[in-house]
């Protein structure tokens, strides 16, 4: 009984700060008629899954299997799925401004479809970004935005949540981004080098001017030095008052967001 | 041909023993105690054999007068032409030290870090082709002796007041550089002269022909004016060093004239008359199609020095192999997106290009052996040499230069797909590829040489 007690108390905060969010989204995202979030919380972890699709990308069936298949997450952090229609901020603003404003500093990870900027954001925090990279992001988004460019939203959103699952229960994902960039640049970094080391295996080096000398007899001598004083020029110092010097004390601009981790990556579409 | 006084055999100068050996009884004989009569004369000059190449106009001293098949400059396989002749004594020589055994074991040391050679150079019968030539130097003695007067100053602070100091510094300067050494051959390069340098020449003893027997010896065909600024410089260069670094005025800063000419006024230089000496080189020589590539080894200390070209098969294949660690090292630190991946991409194809035009430079700099001032010394005062590039060294930049453009259209579209970035890396790939290829055919340029002509007698162009 005290355990429902809290989970509907998590529930009603989170209803309580999304809507704060929404107030403060709804400005800017100019559409005063979003539909419903879903919202599910695991009441073993605490976790959530909230489910948003504000610019309607979704049919509710879709929206109803999304939030099914992102519950698997919630055993490592809350999983977010937003989408928007109007962003004057960038995709990665968005999408860390959004998911602390909820969530706080919580384990958790946010699939973004900004339609404004056309690109796909993928922002993980605190445990799950160890796990969730920005180079796994990048990879992610990499892998879905084919779907996403062919409008086929879902399998976009279902895709990345299913690979987000695969990298969190331990095992592998395809990285062909990865692998095909990093065998070109291979490529071309070994033709270089490989010249380089071409170049240097084949020169000889000149002798210097110390193995010359140093190969023949030689004498030196310099004998009878004098110095005699011809001339002294006398100038008044200028001391460090007169000089226009100013000091002040360091003003650093340094904010900290609370010292916690996060990663991000993303992929136009 | 030096007579055995025992069987009347060759004698032979012998490396291990540093005396005349015959090859048929084995006696041992002081190369001063054995002389042909006409050696024994008091002469500035003494007999040799001459073979010229009928194809290059090398010419090549022997004091035997058995046939040679083989041109060292050009590397032709031909009987040279041979004629008596006298040339000019040297006053020196350093005997050979190394024996051909040692120098070919120093060469396939140099080759083994050679990883892109061709194996021909690698090749034992190659190897076997080293040949002992004593190349003809000019040696120089410099002497330095009389006052030298100089401009110095000391800056300090006292008190309120900065003061400075400036003095009259004067002593007396007594030094001496002795056999300051340079190659008196056109047909050897400055470059290999260089890189095989120095010979100690505290070990050189006094000429006499019987020393090269069993050897050839290159002619000296370069005046002594060539190289004398050279070695007045590093006598120059460094007594003033060691001027400015007297403890007595060691408290002051000062400056001594930078100028050769000042300097040579400042510091009294005088050159001596240069000796005509010999030093001891192992040279090989490698023909492929019109280009020569040369391995020489100091005869006395074994410092070696080649031209090495790049086989281009072993140096793709040894590419392809090398991309797979940095491939395996790239997935372990970075992943990389697509627009980055392009861009670094074209970043080195633009690297790609700055080296080729390098390289460009270079060639034709040493093509027309423009840095060789002995070889220069000796050409005919005609109109200068071309500029343009050897026909292989045309061209090459188009494949870095097309990569960048390729980039910088495809980050004006800005494309969404991947293929975008994956289609521009492969073309800056390609690019790159092709410029490096072409960089290689430079490269085998510059570390081969033209055949030679030398405006000797026997020399023919057409050959």
């Amino acid at each position: 009984m005290h355990k429902q007690i809290k989970a509907i108390a998590a529930i009603l905060m989170l209803i309580v700060s999304f809507s704060f969010s929404m107030t403060v989204h709804a400005e800017s995202d100019k559409d005063s008629s979003l539909p419903e979030p879903i919202i599910w919380e695991n009441s073993e972890t605490g976790y959530f899954v909230l489910l948003q699709d504000d610019a309607q990308l979704l049919t509710s069936e879709e929206e109803t299997q999304l939030a099914k298949e992102m519950r698997n997450i919630t055993a490592y952090g809350n999983a977010v799925l937003k989408t928007i229609s109007y962003n004057s901020y960038s995709a990665s603003s968005y999408a860390e401004d959004f998911y602390y404003d909820i969530f706080g500093q919580s384990s958790g990870t946010l699939f973004l479809i900004d339609m404004d900027n056309r690109e796909l954001y993928l922002f993980s925090s605190e445990d799950i970004s160890y796990t969730i990279t920005s180079s796994y992001s990048n990879t992610i988004t990499d892998n879905v935005y084919r779907y996403a460019s062919k409008e086929d939203y879902y399998t976009c959103a279902s895709k990345a949540f299913e690979q987000i699952q695969t990298l969190l229960t331990g095992r592998r994902i395809a990285q062909p981004m990865k692998y095909i960039c990093n065998a070109l640049l291979a490529l071309i970094l070994a033709a270089l080098i490989n010249y380089f080391v071409a170049m240097r295996t084949a020169s000889s080096a000149k002798a210097s001017s110390r193995e010359i000398l140093n190969a023949i007899s030689s004498q030196f001598a310099f004998t009878n030095p004098q110095k005699k004083l011809t001339k002294q020029n006398k100038s008044v110092r200028a001391t460090s008052s007169s000089v226009g010097h100013s000091s002040g004390g360091f003003s650093g601009g340094h904010s900290s967001g609370g010292g916690g981790h996060s990663s991000g990556g993303g992929h136009r579409f | 041909m030096y007579e055995c006084p025992n069987c009347g055999g060759n004698l032979k100068f012998d490396i291990a023993s540093q005396q005349l050996k015959c090859d048929y009884c084995l006696t041992l004989k002081d190369p001063y105690e054995v002389t042909k009569d006409k050696d024994a004369e008091e002469s500035n000059a003494f007999d040799v054999t001459v073979f010229t190449c009928p194809q290059c106009g090398g010419e090549i001293l022997s004091t035997d007068t058995s046939a040679a098949e083989f041109c060292s400059f050009c590397g032709a396989s031909t009987i040279l032409d041979s004629r008596i002749s006298k040339e000019k004594r040297p006053a020196y020589i350093i005997p050979f030290k190394q024996t051909k055994d040692a120098c070919k074991e120093i060469y396939i040391s140099k080759m083994k870090r050679a990883i892109f050679a061709p194996d021909e150079l690698k090749d034992k019968k190659y190897i076997d082709g080293f040949r002992g030539i004593y190349i003809p130097y000019w040696s120089y003695t410099i002497s330095q002796r009389g006052p030298v007067h100089m401009k110095g100053q000391k800056s300090y602070a006292k008190g309120n007041y900065d003061y400075t100091d400036y003095y009259d510094l004067s002593g007396e300067v007594n030094a001496c550089y002795n056999d300051l050494s340079y190659d008196a051959s056109s047909s050897f390069s400055d470059e290999l002269s260089e890189q095989i340098a120095p010979f100690d020449v505290k070990q050189t003893v006094q000429f006499t022909p019987s020393f090269l027997s069993g050897f050839y010896a290159d002619t000296a065909d370069v005046d002594s004016s060539v190289y004398k600024e050279d070695a007045l410089r590093i006598a120059n260069d460094s007594t003033r060093s060691r001027i400015l670094s007297t403890p007595a005025f060691s408290d002051l800063s000062f400056s001594l004239s930078n100028s050769d000419s000042d300097l040579n006024t400042a510091l009294h230089t005088h050159c001596d008359t240069p000796e005509r000496t010999m030093y001891p080189v192992w040279f090989m020589s490698y023909r492929k199609g019109d280009r020569v590539a040369y391995a020489t080894v100091n005869g006395q200390t074994g410092k070696a020095a080649a031209d090495i070209p790049i086989d281009a098969k072993k140096y793709i294949l040894g590419s392809l192999l090398l991309a797979l660690p940095i491939f395996l090292l790239l997935n372990f630190l970075f992943t990389f997106k697509p627009n980055f991946t392009l861009g670094l991409s074209a970043f080195l194809a633009a690297v790609t290009f700055i080296i080729h035009m390098t390289e460009v430079k270079k060639i034709n700099t040493r093509d027309q052996r423009m840095d060789d001032r002995g070889y220069l010394s000796n050409q005919p005062k005609t109109a200068p040499p071309s500029k343009r590039e050897p026909s292989a060294a045309r061209g090459g930049f188009f494949g870095s230069i097309l990569a960048v453009i390729a980039a910088a259209l495809i980050f004006i579209i800005n494309p969404v797909a991947d293929y975008w970035y994956y289609a521009g890396t492969i073309i800056a790939f390609i690019g790159v590829l092709f410029t490096i290829i072409a960089i290689i055919k430079k490269y085998n340029i510059l570390a081969t040489r033209k055949l030679p002509q030398f405006e000797r007698k026997g020399g023919d162009d057409r050959a």
